[in-house]
């Protein structure tokens, strides 16, 4: 007996032996790992782009999701196991109301609670302070106490000392508090020094905002946020099961008109909504560079199909079915996207540490304060991620792997026939490329579904679609049009490289539509950042009238919880050289179930020397006339827009003193915050909530010469308060400062979109000179220098690349006005001036170019170094 | 004698290459002379050096051991930039499968030597003369993928006279044509050889082609046997 050992079968030779047949793990091999492994250089190239795709899709999507989660915890754990929470929206309330629910306690248990926040002075960071009754909560918050001493004895200082604060085990990094230790922070602009009187062993309610929070008792609270005899919220915990509603009809029967009953999850959904539309537009930016990754895939597998295109023929000669030559391909491009995805996964939770910080620094910008400071990432989290990557990079296949189904054998059998298919135009895909761009146009002008662009999105979406569709004409365009020029001026490698745009141009469409859509991401972004800074910068030249801004500091501009009192800035009035004083309040309340800020002002002061740039209604200058003294209140653009109202429309307010009216006397354009204002004149505002004290005020200066001076003078007014005090150009710097940093993300993501699709470009440009080896070596046989050759490759780089660029500017700008009237005024109400920054754009354009023909270099080095003679082989 | 009278000289030349660790004879200890205006079949098997043969009279190739003069200048002391320079004004190729350039049309396919030589300014007369020699004057705007296998070698035959080059080196140039067609593109090069005074080196396994040339030899397993 003889054993006969062949590549895929072994043969016993025995008289009556069986012939082992092929397996498919061996067809698999030959059919689809080898051919991968021998172009290790573009499938690297491949698998990266795919990975990176990936990468920052997750990244995006987990750091949206810590930041939501941080919220939900902060809310869930800080509220224990509130079943409702009773609130004064925006501002305190009188503490005898927590003994009007005595008489609900069949229903009902009541917890109260101070919130607000302070900075630790050692780290600099905010930390939110609850104020609640100790030991009464110990039952229903989820804390474990460590104090000095065991017992009573321990909790006794929590509770009797005015100054005993309770930080948790892990409290901010870099920090090391124990029991005994004293604290400083500054509240409402005073340094005050607390006594760590316990710490919270690091569970439950102490993992809550990621440790940047501590608990005092009631007590101690109202006294260091100056709230004696207020409180800000009552926990609610249900005794029975009865029906939610039956138990806040009762309580709210009990309660004054202006206090709410609200679900706790109320205020995170609050939160979602406002972060919405950021996070949307951080996903359709992550999904674009994703989406540019899998065109790589389609580009990897259509050259491969051309190249094994004999092989196909071949098979399909021996008795294979369409369906092997497909199926090889799909499982060629499903493993490019699960190794990629898996790298991408990976890849992705380090990635979205850094996506989180940016997105964190956001959201604190510009809606609420926000802790979370690492991705807290399980591997099962990624899953979706994962197989998302693997089935939009086997479907990225089907073309090609349709292409290679659909190959006539006798065609391809037949040596050259295929090779000299060119590209002359497709009647259809230019139809509904047009259909697409209209249909865009429509998506345009639809209204927001609950307040969100959905329609906005869906005709980006569109755009990017017609795009891809009208490449090939653009390509055969440029072909056209260009050759005569490229001829005259770059001779023979002009010629050529202009006439192959041609040739192959499905996979020419294709690196050209990522150049394309990655151009268009960074254009557009590009022309409404621009247009909405140039917008915040001169909005806030003709808004900034004043010569200083004065609020306590520590906090954000836009935290209202941190106060002064007014009667020291009433004193600012008496100083030398200063003309007039504006008091300013506001609080965050809730309108229609949506966030508002009501704020209060001296509408004299803004009539005579201050302005606002007014929309609809009188000027500044009759204001005050029209407001003070009356139910009369203007509101900002946004708030109109959000809550469709207009021109003398009422707002019905509960206020303490009971329900208002106010009638809208003016529109005025704000950019400060995305909620939109409520304003009312001060002595209205204090007519109705009884609340005297400022968040902050601006002083009016006779002679700015005299800035310096004042500002001394206000320090000296102020001795125990700390005092952020910036003139009217700091203040403009920092609003502008802060504008930069919140558009940071995006600008990352434009550059990581743009480095896909340059790896795109450069894999085409790879795959086209293999594929043309034959054609090179002829150019080459035909007398053309090594530096000929390389010529060529570097033009049709270069033409690609502009074709790229004129397509991306164009749909860029359309895009713009999509992201500037359409997505930005629905999602924010904000109307934005177009700028064009004509020296970016310009600078832009130059780069692209540069990147199509830096992805050239390579190529066209390695069709420089081809041997001619081996090139045109045909044996 | 005229120094040009043997426009090509190949003497002692031996080639070899690696493939597979093994190493293969491509020409052996070759030696042959052509004058100007010959039409010199080089005939033998698949694999019996022909190719080789061409490749190191064209530049694209050089010979291990022994000399080739063309026009009385080595190519040994040629770098590749010379040699590739002799390619482009002397020496004309015309493969089995045409090659002409897809993209391209007939015309421009044409032209394409001029240009890479930067000669193609007053060059449209000459490519005309050629068109019309070729009897594709008509099909000046058409592309490769429009024309039928004898007329794209029509094509490359006269793309490969373009530049005037004072040989043509054609490698199975019926190969890929019917025996109809294959005639026609042999009288063609005939002709043409003879009309502007080029010398050709037709490659081929086809022992029938012999008859058409004025010098034959016979090429297997690298070593050169004259039969004419």
């Amino acid at each position: 007996m003889a054993t006969v050992v062949g590549k895929f079968v072994t043969v016993d030779f025995h008289p009556h032996a069986e012939v082992k047949t092929l397996r498919y793990r061996d067809l698999f091999v030959c059919l689809v790992l080898r051919p991968l492994r021998a172009d290790p250089f573009r499938l690297f190239i491949t698998i990266l782009g795919v990975a990176v795709g990936v990468a920052v899709f997750l990244s995006i999507q987990l750091a949206n999701l810590q930041t939501m989660r941080s919220f939900e915890n902060s809310v869930d754990q800080a509220l224990g196991k509130a079943d409702a929470v009773i609130h004064a929206d925006g501002t305190t309330f009188d503490e005898l109301v927590f003994s009007k629910l005595l008489p609900l306690r069949e229903w009902i248990k009541a917890y109260p609670v101070i919130e607000g926040y302070g900075v630790e002075q050692k780290s600099g960071e905010a930390v939110e302070i609850l104020g609640t009754d100790l030991l009464r909560d110990s039952s229903r918050r989820d804390f474990f106490v460590k104090t000095k001493e065991e017992n009573l004895k321990g909790l006794l200082p929590l509770i009797l000392d005015p100054k005993g604060i309770v930080l948790p085990e892990k409290f901010i990094p870099g920090t090391h508090f124990q029991p005994g230790d004293r604290i400083e922070f500054l509240i409402n602009g005073k340094i005050k020094s607390l006594n760590v009187n316990a710490v919270l062993e690091k569970k439950g309610m102490a993992r809550a905002l990621n440790g940047n929070f501590a608990i005092m008792d009631i007590a101690s609270a109202q006294l260091v946020f100056d709230r004696v005899g207020k409180l800000d919220r009552i926990d609610i915990e249900f005794v029975g099961n009865e029906d939610y509603e039956k138990i806040r009809a009762r309580v709210l029967h009990v309660l004054p008109d202006y206090l709410r009953f609200d679900r706790p999850e109320r205020k995170t959904q609050q939160v979602g909504k406002m972060l919405r539309a950021f996070q949307y537009n951080l996903t359709a930016l992550s999904f674009v560079a994703l989406l540019v990754a899998l065109y790589l895939i389609y580009n990897m597998v259509a050259l491969s199909v051309v190249r094994r295109r004999s092989e196909i023929g071949t098979l399909r000669a021996l008795g294979a079915s369409p369906y092997l030559p497909a199926g090889i391909f799909i499982l060629e491009a499903t493993l490019i996207g699960i190794v990629g995805s898996a790298l991408g996964v990976w890849l992705g939770h380090y990635l979205a540490q850094f996506s989180l910080i940016a997105v964190s620094t956001t959201v604190n910008n510009l809606y609420a304060p926000n802790y979370a400071e690492a991705v807290e990432f399980h591997w099962d989290q990624a899953i979706a991620h994962f197989i998302f990557g693997i089935v939009a990079s086997a479907f990225s296949a089907i073309i090609p792997a349709w292409d290679a189904a659909s190959t006539a054998p006798t065609l391809v059998l037949r040596r050259g026939s295929y090779d000299l298919k060119i590209f002359r135009g497709n009647q259809s895909l230019n139809v509904m490329a047009f259909v697409i761009f209209v249909l865009a146009g429509l998506c345009s002008l639809a209204p927001p579904l609950d307040g969100f662009p959905y329609f906005g999105f869906f005709a980006v979406f569109l755009i990017i679609l017609g795009i891809s569709l009208s490449t090939p004409s653009a390509l055969l365009w440029t072909r056209d049009h260009l050759s005569g020029f490229c001829k005259r001026n770059l001779g023979a490698e002009g010629l050529l490289a202009c006439m192959n745009l041609s040739q192959n141009v499905g996979r020419n469409a294709l690196a050209v539509s990522s150049l394309a859509i990655a151009f268009m991401m960074v254009v557009s972004m590009s022309i409404m950042v621009h247009s909405f800074r140039q917008t915040v910068i001169v909005w806030l030249e003709q808004t900034l009238q004043a010569d200083l801004y004065v609020r306590p500091a520590g906090g954000r501009d836009i935290d209202y919880n941190v106060l002064l009192p007014a009667g020291s800035a009433e004193s600012v009035r008496s100083i030398a050289g200063v003309k007039q004083v504006d008091l300013f309040r506001a609080m965050d309340i809730t309108y229609n179930e949506k966030p508002v800020a009501l704020g209060s002002g001296d509408f004299n002061a803004l009539s005579r020397y201050g302005n606002l740039v007014i929309k609809e209604g009188p000027p500044v200058s009759e204001l005050a006339q029209q407001l003070v003294g009356q139910n009369r209140a203007i509101v900002s653009e946004a708030f109109a827009l959000k809550h469709e109202k207009r021109l003398g429309d009422v707002l019905k307010l509960k206020t303490p003193a009971g329900p208002v009216e106010f009638e809208i006397t003016a529109i005025y354009f704000d950019y400060s915050r995305e909620r939109g204002y409520i304003i009312i004149d001060r002595q209205t505002f204090i007519k109705y909530y009884k609340d005297t004290e400022i968040n902050s005020f601006v002083v009016y200066l006779e002679d700015e010469t005299q800035l310096e001076f004042v500002r001394k003078e206000i320090l000296k007014l102020f001795p125990d308060t700390l005092l952020n005090l910036r003139s009217n150009a700091e203040l403009r710097r920092d609003v502008i400062v802060i504008f930069d940093k919140t558009f940071a993300i995006t600008y990352s993501l434009e550059v990581i979109a743009v480095f896909v699709a340059a790896l795109g470009l450069f894999n085409t440009l790879v795959a086209l000179v293999l594929e043309r080896k034959r054609e090179m070596g002829i150019l080459r046989m035909l007398g053309a220098f090594k530096n000929q050759v390389k010529r060529v490759i570097l033009i049709e780089a270069g033409l690609l690349g502009v074709t790229g660029s004129v397509l991306g500017f164009t749909a860029g700008l359309a895009v713009s006005y999509l992201l500037i009237f359409v997505i930005n005024k629905q999602s924010f109400g904000w109307t934005i001036q177009v700028h064009y920054p004509y020296g970016f754009l310009a600078l832009l354009a130059l780069f692209f170019w540069s990147v199509s023909i830096g992805a050239g270099l390579l190529p066209a080095r390695l069709a420089s170094r081809l041997d001619p003679k081996e090139a045109v082989r045909t044996e | 004698m005229n120094a040009y009278e043997n426009v090509i000289r190949l003497t002692n030349v031996c080639k070899s290459y690696s493939a597979g660790g093994q190493k293969i004879i491509g020409l052996d200890d070759v030696s042959l002379e052509l004058n100007a205006g010959d039409f010199a079949v080089l005939m033998g098997p698949s694999g019996g050096g022909k190719t080789t043969l061409l490749n190191c009279i064209g530049g694209l190739d050089q010979p291990d051991q022994g000399e080739i003069t063309i026009r009385g200048y080595s190519l040994s002391g040629m770098n590749d930039k010379e040699r590739t320079q002799l390619r482009r004004t002397e020496i004309g190729f015309v493969f089995q499968f045409f090659n002409l350039l897809p993209t391209l049309t007939v015309w421009e396919n044409i032209e394409l030597p001029l240009l890479l030589a930067d000669k193609a300014e007053g060059g449209q007369e000459r490519i005309s003369e050629l068109l019309d020699y070729v009897g594709l004057l008509d099909r000046a705007n058409s592309f490769p993928a429009e024309l039928s296998g004898g007329q794209m070698q029509r094509v490359a035959i006269a793309r490969a006279l373009a530049p005037k080059p004072f040989a043509l080196l054609a490698d199975e140039p019926t190969g890929n044509l019917d025996s109809e067609n294959g005639t026609r593109i042999l009288d063609l090069m005939k002709q043409a050889a003879a009309d502007f005074g080029a010398t050709v080196i037709l490659a081929t396994h086809n022992p029938q082609i012999m008859e058409h040339g004025n010098r034959c030899w016979e090429i297997r397993d690298g070593r050169l046997s004259s039969t004419r």
